[in-house]
């Protein structure tokens, strides 16, 4: 039995201009020990996913789909079952560098709580077992008695980890970890990860916008935008050999280091995330797309096999040329390329004018 | 001992920081004395005159009276007899009752601490709940009712309050008959020290305690329920959540302690402003305490008495905010080493 199965998840927020769909039929699985890169641009519902997990969704969310964790479906629980399931079979590494951890209670005390809340320890008992936590994470014992201000960010986010491991859940939902922090320090934070998902034999859900991130971290990758996955499938592939034009984007828009040109001559991605309220036609990514085709904006995506074990939504897949998706190259960001070269949401293509020789 | 002698004292940053509270506070104090003084002097009206106004008293008997007070001498010498009267505790005699002012307040001081205490622990009780309530069940019936309410009573002046309240309650209104007494601190013939003697001031206090508390009830309602709307988009509520942390904790222990820390400031910093309320309730009301006494001796005017209250007014106001500030080290570690 799958650890974590998402099957068709919806998630609608609720908001005054009109209901946002945040995540659209989503489908995921983790097996235990398993790792799952889920990696996306803001607002693509990535976040949401997380959430949804320990239905940690704002009052007034409606959801459909099942979210199935050891085979319980976390959606339809009763309070008091979701509450014992929250943190003992999944728990959540928030953004601790931020603002994560309540500012006035000693990083000791939040981490207590948790394990306070789900067994039935003696004070000292479950101050042993803080130091140890801290300890597991490099950081000393000791430093229980600190407040969030008086730790650096990287030491936030270890402590965020040892809150996370302190009722030795199964699965653990790394959203965003590594945000904020800086390089030397993340790469710091991503080992700690990795090393303890091997010695506690956790299955982990590691969410980020940077690609490169998961590549060198998870087994497999899920690429969303506006809602869905697009792309899907083992890291070193998706990340090497994007079969979806936004994967692709998302991979180039990280410099690699050393590499001159890539530095001089970074790549994005024009136009803005579409506003899920009011996605655009057919495929959503279409409007951005460099290599949308004539049928993109009327045309239904799904996930089409794409080989070596991979799915992504393009038209291109279906239409077993994955490798027209990579050969054109996407706009440099620069003057001499306008971020906007067409009307937003005209479906005008760009640099795609030999792609739809090809095609038509 | 040589040893002992070397060793400098070396404040720690919380001990500092104490310090420099303290000597602020001192300082405050001082202008307020010195400030005083001058204030009650550039008033119009001499006293010697008013207080034999509507007599016939020959202008020698006056000049005797102005001596006595020790107005006769020049300013200067009489600022310096002021001051090392009111460091050692002597305050002067009250023109008015022509006794000692520190006896006349120290007369006066209880019923109005009995007021202003039981009137602020009432609204911050009272307003702390409705706020939190509110906030957590935003836009509910609740809600919008108590903050409809709360502005409303946010901006009524509370001496109309009083008189409104006065009027309905203590006067009566059309057959209604006055339900609590209209004044004072007891009728005149109960044995204070009875049951029935508390009984009796429990039902004058009433009304101005009523005034008072729904005039503060509004201001911390309000700034509780807005304190802790902004508390409740922080993220570590959803870390707390997470953990399997039930709502109604995720309220106590971690949301209202973090939305408490603006109010408890404002909390004492309005100490200062209740002060100044309980002037006007207590003309009122005419409830014998130190508002009363300042509105009776601003009338006369009684310099004496008037800096005496001023002073202890003053330093009241100045002791809250020394506590204000305290208190927030003590509750905000940020603070603490910052």
């Amino acid at each position: 039995m799958a650890l974590l199965a998402v099957n068709d998840l919806t998630v609608i927020y609720p908001a005054r201009a009109g209901a946002v769909p945040a995540v659209r039929g989503v489908d995921l699985t983790l097996e235990p020990g398993e790792t799952l890169g889920l990696a996306g641009g803001s607002g693509c519902g990535k976040s949401t996913m997380a959430a949804a997990v320990l239905r940690l969704l704002p009052p007034g969310t409606r959801t459909s789909g099942t979210v199935l964790l050891e085979g319980e479906d976390v959606l339809t629980m009763r309070p008091g079952r979701l509450r014992a399931v929250r943190w003992t079979e999944a728990a959540v590494v928030f953004q601790g560098a931020m603002h994560a951890l309540n500012p006035v209670r000693r990083v000791g005390d939040q981490i207590a709580e948790a394990i306070h809340l789900h067994d039935k320890v003696s004070d000292k008992r479950a101050a042993t077992r803080v130091g140890e936590l801290l300890e597991q994470v490099g950081l000393p014992a000791r430093r229980a008695s600190s407040y969030p201000h008086e730790l650096s960010g990287g030491q936030r986010q270890r402590v965020m980890i040892a809150m996370a491991l302190a009722c030795s859940p199964r699965l653990l939902i790394a959203d965003e970890p590594t945000t904020a922090l800086d390089v030397m320090v993340q790469a710091q934070v991503l080992t700690l990860l990795e090393e303890l998902r091997r010695e506690l034999g956790l299955a982990l859900l590691l969410i980020t916008h940077d690609l490169s991130v998961l590549a060198s971290t998870c087994e497999r990758i899920a690429v969303m935008y506006a809602g869905r996955i697009v792309e899907e499938g083992p890291a070193a592939k998706v990340f090497e050999a994007p079969a979806h034009p936004y994967t692709r984007a998302l991979a180039e828009a990280f410099p690699t280091i050393g590499d001159r040109a890539s530095r001089r001559n970074p790549h994005g991605l024009g136009g803005d995330p579409p506003d899920p309220r009011d996605l655009p036609s057919g495929c959503p990514f279409h409007p951005r797309c460099p290599v949308s085709i004539a049928v993109c904006p009327t045309l239904e995506v799904e996930l089409w096999p794409a080989g070596d074990g991979r799915r992504a939504a393009c038209v291109h897949v279906r239409d077993g040329h994955p490798e027209l998706v990579r050969q054109v190259p996407p706009h440099p960001v620069g003057e001499d390329a306008p971020a906007h070269p067409g009307p937003e949401g005209s479906g005008e293509p760009r640099g795609g004018a030999p792609v739809r020789r090809g095609m038509s | 001992m040589a040893a002992t002698s070397t060793r400098t004292f070396r404040p720690s940053a919380g001990q500092r920081r104490l310090g420099a509270k303290l000597i602020g506070a001192a300082l405050s104090l001082a202008f307020v004395l010195v400030f005083n003084f001058f204030l009650f002097r550039v008033l119009p009206g001499d006293p010697a005159k008013n207080l034999t106004r509507n007599r016939l008293v020959p202008a020698e008997q006056v000049e005797v009276l102005r001596e006595s007070f020790g107005l006769g001498k020049p300013l200067p010498q009489q600022f310096a007899q002021y001051v090392r009267d009111t460091l050692s505790g002597d305050l002067g005699i009250s023109y008015k009752f022509r006794r000692p002012v520190s006896e006349v307040i120290a007369e006066r001081i209880w019923p109005t601490v009995l007021l202003l205490g039981l009137s602020t622990l009432l609204s911050t009780a009272i307003g702390l709940w409705i706020g939190i309530r509110g906030a957590w069940r935003r836009n509910s019936v609740f809600d919008r009712v108590s903050l409809g309410a709360s502005l409303a009573l946010y901006a009524m002046p509370e001496f109309w309050l009083g008189i409104m309240l006065l009027i309905a309650f203590g006067v009566g209104v059309g057959p209604l008959p006055g339900l609590f007494p209209t004044g004072g601190l007891s009728s005149p013939d109960t044995e204070l020290a009875s049951l029935a003697g508390v009984a009796d001031v429990a039902r004058h206090l009433f009304l101005p305690c009523l005034t008072l508390t729904l005039a503060y009830i509004a201001e911390y309602a309000l700034v509780m329920r807005s304190s802790l709307l902004d508390e409740l988009t922080e993220d570590y509520l959803t870390t707390a959540r997470a953990k399997g942390l039930r709502d109604a904790l995720v309220l106590r222990r971690h949301a209202v302690p973090n939305a408490l820390l603006p109010t408890t400031t404002l909390i004492f910093l309005n100490l200062g402003f209740i002060v100044s309320g309980a002037i006007t309730i207590e003309t009122v009301y005419s409830w014998p305490g130190l508002g009363l006494l300042s509105y009776e001796a601003l009338r006369t005017p009684d310099y004496p008495l008037l800096q005496g209250v001023f002073l202890l007014f003053s330093a009241a106001v100045i002791i809250a905010n020394l506590i204000a500030d305290l208190l927030y080290a003590y509750l905000d570690p940020r603070v603490r080493t910052g």
